[in-house]
């Protein structure tokens, strides 16, 4: 009995303490501004809770808070905030994620904020993997990217230079299994990607992308995959991944491999090659960095039916988004909030937090001595020129290339494409099998958002 | 009609607060659960329109469907069978009383009362193919050439899942043994104790016909939760690799929360009911006769 | 059997059932290399509490405990009054289709939660509770009430009827025999029932996950986030974390572990 008594004093105190523990500390005629983001990592944090600080000693008057969403979680939080009623009044993610919002009528168009930052209108770089993934045809933009990712091929130059490789010469697909061949022989895994159930169906877009395949037309949207000649382009990349897979080049357990495993491995030491947006960068330079000096990147080498070198690359970008509601209301605020992240400053510290894979894309930015100041981005100065240069002219994501896709967010947040792949790849479904699987999934999603499958023709 | 009498009001009054949750948040979701299989309903878009029994046709005609069922019968047949093989063990050797039991069962106990989220994360650690520890002692032992990475392989994924749902799930088997073996009457075994009948003798041919129905009881309860298990599976593997993983209960969820296709989803749910309704015939036929 | 091999084979169970516990444990205090090395480590060689550190400070799951709390604490309270009132009328009434009550309870406690969890999201959806705490408890009582009916109606039936018999004679009303007689004399009943609210709802992972989100996360929540987080897996805060959530019910079992056992025997033995 006496125990019993414990335990209900015991819990009574818990409760109480909760009680008194929920007291917030609501502050009194001041602008609250929210924004909710899925730029979850822990170094993302610091960075926001950095600039946060920084903007609200400027701006007494003004309160940021930040809530952390995972992508996984992001579309069911939206949906249910509609109802609930807590909603952000911004939100930082990615191009799915905006053009997601923007047919759900849930965000205010961006144009004057963006001419507030750049006024000339030169200032971000050109091409698809910038503002343009987020301009609709009628010209608005619906989300300001602060910064871009960039997905080609990692490496290590210290195992490349010791077997006499030069790495530019890695020009197709032959090449590097070639290459491949030649460092499982010495004992190395050759290739790291994640091919997780959430994250496959990224590498099938990304090798059908090397191989000169979209799946949708770059001009109206069209879907692409009816014609036999494209839809052999995503053959030969499921081809390529399973000869990888088949040969003993990726690890035994890539099936359960998430981004986080390669980059890890590639900090280690234990993969030669990665399939990667540049976050290895940020996971060496804590697990190991010693590492460091011996990462290098290249661009993809292009598939049998590739036409052009390099080939089409794929990239993220993490946009600044506005919420129609908040914007009548506390526009003021959140015009200086947007403008004051955009200042090079705090880019580049937004940027710093990953090193390499969050990529500014403001020339005045990239140019600026600030961003550099970041050491590990300074050691690898000559990468990101060099992607820059080579990997961001043909970079775009799969389904953007029209424009804000609502079916782009559906493909990557249904898990269709990468359980075809993971099928192909580890449960001997046949070649026909996947592709058939991939297409009726593709056109029920079409299907079901209505989108236009020849593609929006005036 | 009979008019109620005063201590049956009362007697309804007091079931109140519990009916109501019960017709609010059971028998309620539970029509609309029905009702929603006969529809096309997609969450996103608002999508609904009615769809007489497709639901069910194309379920039933769908491969994935079917496999997914197999795995489930597999996993919840694989799982029983360890779980009750180890907690009757166990049961057999705590059957006594001495010094120190009491710890003992208490920490028998423990996998089963943690959170199925640190069940999972503690063996997904330990079954790493990098720096797990189980994987690392059996090619120090030399059982396996090189590190077997368990849960990306579609051959072992499943039969990993179930070895740590024996591990968490056997705990309650195994006090519920407890207690049956404890029911069973002393005088039973005098006589075989007298005829010099060997511990096993005893085992089967006395203890174990004379549970043989509670085990039964026992064993069809944890049938239906092990059918049911979600948030294991899910935390180990998600479903995967290729499906490997991929029970009803990850199905339904898949086609809901992953699809948003409630209907198609609730269609599926249905066939999960009608498991639950076989098995729980069994079960109230089986407690009848045992009264 | 011989009773020292008995009792050997028993300590080596017991050791290889709690090794994953006490791994995770240990894990939580290994400084980075260590968790990461190759060459396994049981025993860390150097203690660190930066795992805990880093929980409280800079991915902070402080607002987690707090939700978890709330969530079993508030699921606990309106389970206790569902249930002992509930238990109280299936045990001492009499009523027309009492039986076919009885079973209906143990025919819900059976029912699945991935069978309920779609239109039950749905409904909630529809009283704008997703993602409130009134929502979740409101999932998790769908589980702990038909539980704790049939376990506390077994215990309410074995206090003899007789002594609100005589309560009875000496004027008392339903009211006063329930609070003043059955409760008190159910105590290891209640006790039990209210442990297994607190532990099954602070552990529930599937209702949690859907109804709630953002900074409302439920402990498991939040560790599977950690877990199913792709970008990066902090494995050493993630077994911090894990370390703190198995605290409580660990504590709180063993405070009421005998009436525990007891009552979920009664439940799975006998009706």
């Amino acid at each position: 009995m006496k125990k019993r008594g414990t335990l209900v004093v015991f819990i009574l105190l818990i409760s109480v303490l909760a009680v008194f523990a929920n007291g917030t500390n609501e502050s009194e005629g001041k602008t609250h501004l929210t924004f909710w983001t899925a730029l979850t990592t822990t170094a993302d944090q610091q960075a926001h809770q950095k600039i946060i600080e920084a903007f609200q000693a400027e701006n007494p008057d003004i309160e940021v808070t930040v809530e952390y969403v995972s992508h996984k979680d992001w579309y069911t939080r939206m949906m249910t905030s509609v109802t609930s009623g807590d909603y952000p009044d911004m939100v930082l993610c990615d191009q799915s994620e905006v053009a997601w919002m923007y047919y759900q009528g849930m965000l205010a168009p961006m144009n004057d904020v963006l001419s507030a930052i750049d006024p000339t209108g030169t200032d971000f770089v050109s091409g698809k993997a910038s503002i343009d993934s987020c301009r609709t045809r009628d010209g608005n933009v619906w989300g300001i990217p602060f910064s871009m990712n960039i997905n080609a091929i990692w490496y290590r130059a210290d195992i490349l230079d010791d077997l006499g490789i030069d790495p530019d010469s890695i020009r197709t697909w032959d090449d590097l299994y070639e290459v491949c061949e030649l460092v499982k022989g010495q004992g190395y895994t050759a290739m790291g990607m994640a091919l997780a159930r959430e994250a496959a169906y990224q590498q099938l877009c990304i090798w059908s992308n090397a191989n000169g395949c979209n799946f949708f037309d770059e001009e109206n949207g069209a879907y692409l995959l009816d014609i036999p000649s494209e839809r052999k382009k995503v053959e030969d990349a499921l081809l390529y991944l399973k000869k990888l897979n088949d040969n003993g080049m990726m690890p035994a357990g890539v099936s359960n491999w998430m981004w986080v495993d390669y980059r890890t491995a590639m900090a280690n030491g234990e993969v030669v090659f990665t399939s990667s947006w540049g976050g290895d960068i940020g996971v060496a330079s804590e697990v190991n960095p010693d590492m460091l000096e011996n990462l290098s990147v290249m661009v993809h080498p292009v598939g049998p039916d590739g036409e052009e070198y390099p080939p089409y690359h794929d990239a993220g970008i993490w946009a600044w988004s506005i919420t129609a509601g908040a914007y009548e209301t506390k526009k003021e605020a959140i015009d200086k909030w947007i403008e004051f992240f955009f200042e090079p400053e705090n880019i580049s510290i937004a940027c710093a937090a990953r090193p390499v894979y969050n990529l500014p894309l403001q020339k005045s930015v990239l140019e600026s001595d600030v961003f550099y100041s970041d050491p590990i981005t300074e050691m690898f100065k000559d990468e990101i020129e060099y992607l820059f240069e080579y990997a961001l002219p043909t970079a775009r994501r799969v389904g953007f290339e029209a424009g804000p896709s609502i079916v782009a967010g559906q493909i990557s947040s249904q898990l269709f494409l990468s359980d075809a792949v993971q099928n192909y790849l580890f449960n001997n479904w046949s070649l026909e099998e996947t592709m058939e699987y991939i297409d009726s999934n593709m056109k029920d999603v079409m299907e079901e958002f209505n989108y236009p499958i020849d593609g929006y023709n005036e | 009609m009979r008019r109620l009498t005063r201590e049956a009001k009362i007697g309804y009054l007091f079931l109140l607060p519990s009916i109501a949750v019960f017709l609010c948040f059971v028998l309620y979701p539970f029509i609309y659960t029905i009702v929603l299989s006969f529809f096309d309903y997609n969450w996103f878009t608002k999508k609904t329109l009615f769809n007489g029994i497709g639901n069910y046709i194309s379920l039933f005609s769908d491969q994935t469907f079917w496999a997914a069922l197999g795995r489930t019968i597999f996993y919840t047949i694989g799982t029983l069978a360890g779980q009750c093989i180890l907690a009757f063990g166990i049961a057999l050797l705590l059957n006594k009383e001495y010094a120190g039991i009491g710890i003992i069962r208490s920490i028998f106990l423990l996998p089963w009362i943690l959170p199925t989220v640190v069940t999972a994360l503690a063996w997904r650690m330990m079954l790493h193919e990098r720096w797990g520890v189980i994987t690392y002692l059996l090619e120090l032992f030399n059982i396996t050439d090189g590190r077997v990475a368990f849960l990306a392989d579609t051959a072992l994924a499943l039969p990993s899942v179930m070895a740590v749902s024996i591990w968490r799930g056997f705990p309650l088997l195994m006090v519920s043994f407890i207690a049956a073996l404890q029911s069973v009457p002393k005088e039973l075994y005098e006589a075989a104790i007298i005829d010099g009948a060997s511990w096993f003798n005893q085992l089967f041919h006395i203890t174990l016909p004379y549970l043989r129905k509670l085990i039964a009881i026992i064993v069809l309860f944890r049938t239906i939760w092990v059918f049911n298990d979600y948030d294991l599976v899910w935390l180990m593997t998600r479903g995967g690799p290729a499906f490997a993983t991929e029970t009803l209960p990850i199905y339904v969820y898949q086609r809901s929360f992953g699809a948003y296709k409630f209907g198609e989803a609730t269609s599926i749910a249905m066939v999960i009911f009608f498991f639950l309704v076989v098995m729980s015939g069994f079960y109230f036929k089986l407690i009848e006769k045992e009264d | 059997m011989n009773k020292v091999l008995r009792f050997v084979v028993l300590i080596i169970l017991c050791l290889i059932i709690i090794f994953p516990i006490v791994n995770i444990i240990f894990t939580s205090f290994k400084p980075s290399e260590e968790i990461f090395q190759a060459k396994y480590q049981f025993i860390p060689t150097e203690f660190t509490l930066q795992w805990y550190e880093e929980v409280f400070t800079i991915t902070p799951i402080t607002g987690n405990i707090f939700n978890s709390i709330i969530v079993a604490i508030g699921t606990m309270i309106i389970n206790l009054f569902a249930v002992t009132t509930a238990a109280f009328s299936l045990s001492r009434f009499k009523y027309p289709l009492k039986n076919a009550l009885s079973k209906i309870t143990i025919f819900t406690y059976m029912f699945p939660s991935i069978l309920l969890v779609l239109p039950l999201y749905l409904i909630i959806g529809n009283l704008g509770l997703i993602n409130k705490y009134p929502g979740l408890i409101i999932a998790h009582l769908t589980f702990t009430v038909p539980y704790g009916i049939w376990l506390l109606k077994g215990y309410m039936d074995t206090v003899p009827k007789s002594i609100d018999e005589c309560a009875t004679i000496d004027g008392a009303g339903y009211w006063k025999i329930f609070t003043a007689i059955i409760i008190p004399l159910s105590g290891p009943g209640i006790a039990s029932i209210m442990t297994y609210t607190l532990i099954t709802s602070w552990n529930e992972y599937l209702y949690s996950s859907v109804i709630m989100s953002g900074r409302n996360k439920t402990l498991p929540v939040k560790i599977a986030e950690f877990i199913m987080e792709t970008s990066e897996i902090r494995w050493g805060t993630v077994m911090a974390a894990a370390c703190i959530a198995m605290l409580p019910v660990t504590i709180i079992f063993q405070f009421l572990q005998k009436d525990f056992i007891k009552g979920l025997t009664a439940g799975a033995v006998k009706e």
